[in-house]
């Protein structure tokens, strides 16, 4: 369960990216908007504090490729994130992780092969300051400066399906603002669930579940689906890549009560997701207590097209939870 | 009862082999150090390649003695790890996984129960005598944060039955930080966890580097390690050496999902103060 809500550090800030006013400017003229349902988004900031650690200041900027792809570039802590993602419809992300430089007022890592990062910030002259209703908490504890990152940032993902250069980039230093400080969630302090479920009632009728994953050596994968009214598709990959690490997350919610189908004994379930999903997985389990999880399902990831979800190595699961979040954290 | 005593309650009264933990916190990397390397007062013994954990046939064997099962008292219970006696101005450190000294984090707490070090066992056997620790430490972004990339921890045990002191009952494996990752480890235990017993030393001999865990970029301090070796619960702690027998890393946790990959801290900078701390202890 906290394996993936730390998988989903990585996508918080991304969310944070894409939801700020601030990259209006810096964002293509259609915006990005992750698809996840508000519940989840706001499950994904409780749970990571908005950003995914307690950092003091978080720089990052924003470049397009020409294929369409948004590459995000994030500090964090000492890591420093490339975050690739697919045009307006952002329900599948890439996020390449390295140790790095991070400071307010520089950007730099590398990513081997596939690149480095190299920039310095370079402050708005009319210094312009973005603030959100300071509630601190989540995004309100936060203040932008804006400006502009100057030096060397080149990527070229898994057989140039993504390739970016740019010497300079609009972007951001966002930082905790002084009257948060003090009330600042402490490094690897989590936001209990007990309140923000049972305010929206969304605990209630025990909802069928499908989980598979698999794991060998330093790379592993996961696929999950919820049956609501709004079910929910996960999957999600890690591997570690020599000296960087390579996340990919895709999120979807359906609310066609053909997507998942599971029987009242759950002996059997068929799911079929939509995009970046395809094709269809069927769950079965015989009396001698056999599981079968077979089906040309897939994902598309950016750098990772048609990433199968079924067959070994998964081992699959279907079960009932009241909690909608459960298989996925 | 403390957290990481329940934890290894669930995991069948094995502390050792826990399932992964998260604890996610955002610190600067410390920069890189100068190699450091503290020669063994024991020579290595010749080892074949095998990523399973084969029995040592002689835990009481010049080169495996050092290697040894820890008992120890947390919350009411008894729990198993592994650990290894390394040479220090004092004689007496052995080196273990940071749980199994503290339960880790903010809100976790050292061990105050009995806790003893049985070097050479085997099937009850204690053919050096018993250790007893008399004084406890992890790294202290362990304590801190719970970082499984930091889970190392020490221990200074007293004099065995004899009257001996630990390096010169069974000698010590030298220590070595600030190495590159990418070695060839030896990695020593003793498993409890089925299809293991507890009651027999084991080694995955000559198994290299496969990387770091993905999730160790996500929690603060240098990138742990991973290796090839099936251990399970009560392997926690086990030393891993590399050439010329220096202790270079310990065994902190699996998932269970790949019982066959075995992932241990890497020793940097905060492990070497955690190793002066403990040679400094009278």
């Amino acid at each position: 369960m906290r394996a993936l809500a730390l998988r989903l550090l990585l996508l918080a800030p991304v969310l944070a990216l894409l939801t700020a006013p601030a990259w209006a400017a810096a964002a293509p003229p259609t915006g990005s908007r992750m698809s996840a349902p508000a519940q989840l988004r706001e499950l994904v900031r409780e749970r990571t504090g908005q950003g995914g650690s307690a950092a003091r200041f978080r720089p990052s900027f924003l470049v397009e490729s020409h294929n369409g792809y948004l590459v995000a570039v994030g500090g964090d802590g000492d890591n420093v994130v490339v975050y690739v993602l697919y045009g307006r419809h952002a329900d599948s992300v890439t996020g390449y992780v390295a140790r790095g430089v991070v400071t307010p007022h520089r950007l730099a890592a590398s990513f081997g092969k596939f690149g480095r990062v190299s920039m310095r910030f370079r402050e708005a002259r009319n210094r312009t300051w973005e603030r959100s209703n300071r509630d601190c908490r989540g995004s309100g504890q936060f203040e932008n400066r804006l400006g502009t990152f100057v030096g060397e940032f080149n990527f070229r993902g898994e057989g140039g399906y993504v390739s970016v250069q740019a010497r300079r980039a609009k972007g951001q230093v966002s930082s905790v603002a002084p009257q948060c400080q003090g009330r600042r969630r402490r490094a690897g302090e989590r936001v209990t669930l007990a309140t923000h479920p049972s305010q929206n009632g969304f605990f209630g009728p025990e909802r069928p579940y499908l989980l598979s994953d698999w794991r060998s050596g330093v790379h592993s994968a996961r696929f999950a689906a919820v049956k609501d009214r709004e079910s929910i598709f996960l999957a999600s990959t890690e591997q570690a890549h020599g000296k960087f690490a390579i996340f990919r997350l895709a999120l979807q919610v359906a609310t066609s009560p053909k997507v998942i189908e599971v029987s009242n004994a759950l002996t059997s379930a068929k799911v079929s997701p939509p995009a970046p999903f395809s094709g269809t997985g069927s769950y079965r389990a015989a009396p001698d207590g056999t599981v079968s999880w077979t089906g040309p399902l897939t994902v598309n990831f950016p750098g990772a097209p048609r990433y199968p979800l079924t067959g070994p190595p998964f081992a699959a699961s279907v079960g009932t939870t009241p909690d909608p979040f459960f298989p996925l954290f | 009862m403390d957290s990481g005593a329940n934890e290894a309650g669930r995991a069948g009264r094995s502390p050792g082999r826990r399932e992964r933990r998260h604890c996610f916190a955002a610190a600067a990397e410390a920069a890189p150090a100068a190699p450091l390397r503290v020669p063994p007062l024991a020579p290595r013994l010749g080892a074949s390649a095998s990523a399973t954990f084969e029995e040592v046939s002689d835990p009481a064997a010049t080169g495996m003695r050092q290697n040894g099962s820890i008992f120890f008292e947390a919350g009411g219970g008894l729990y198993r790890c592994s650990g290894t006696s390394v040479s220090a101005p004092n004689s007496s450190v052995v080196f273990t996984a940071g749980h199994c000294v503290d339960s880790g984090g903010r809100h976790g707490h050292g061990y105050t129960g009995r806790w003893i070090f049985v070097p050479g066992y085997r099937y009850g056997q204690r053919p050096f005598g018993v250790f007893p620790a008399k004084w406890l430490e992890a790294t202290n972004g362990w304590v801190a944060t719970g970082s499984e990339n930091l889970d190392v921890g020490a221990a200074v045990v007293g004099r065995n039955e004899r009257g001996q002191r630990l390096a010169a009952a069974v000698g010590a494996a030298g220590i070595a930080f600030n190495l590159r990752p990418s070695q060839v480890f030896d990695v020593h235990g003793y498993p409890a966890g089925p299809p293991f017993d507890g009651e027999t030393q084991r080694l995955c001999a000559q198994t290299p580097f496969l990387g770091h865990d993905p999730e160790s970029f996500l929690m603060t301090g240098p990138l742990n390690l991973a290796v090839d070796c099936n251990v399970t619960g009560g392997a926690s702690g086990g030393g891993w050496t590399i050439a010329g027998n220096l202790l270079n890393s310990v065994t902190d946790y699996g998932f269970p999902d790949d019982p066959a990959t075995d992932f241990g801290a890497y020793f940097g900078k905060e492990v070497a103060r955690l190793y002066k701390r403990a040679g400094s202890v009278r």
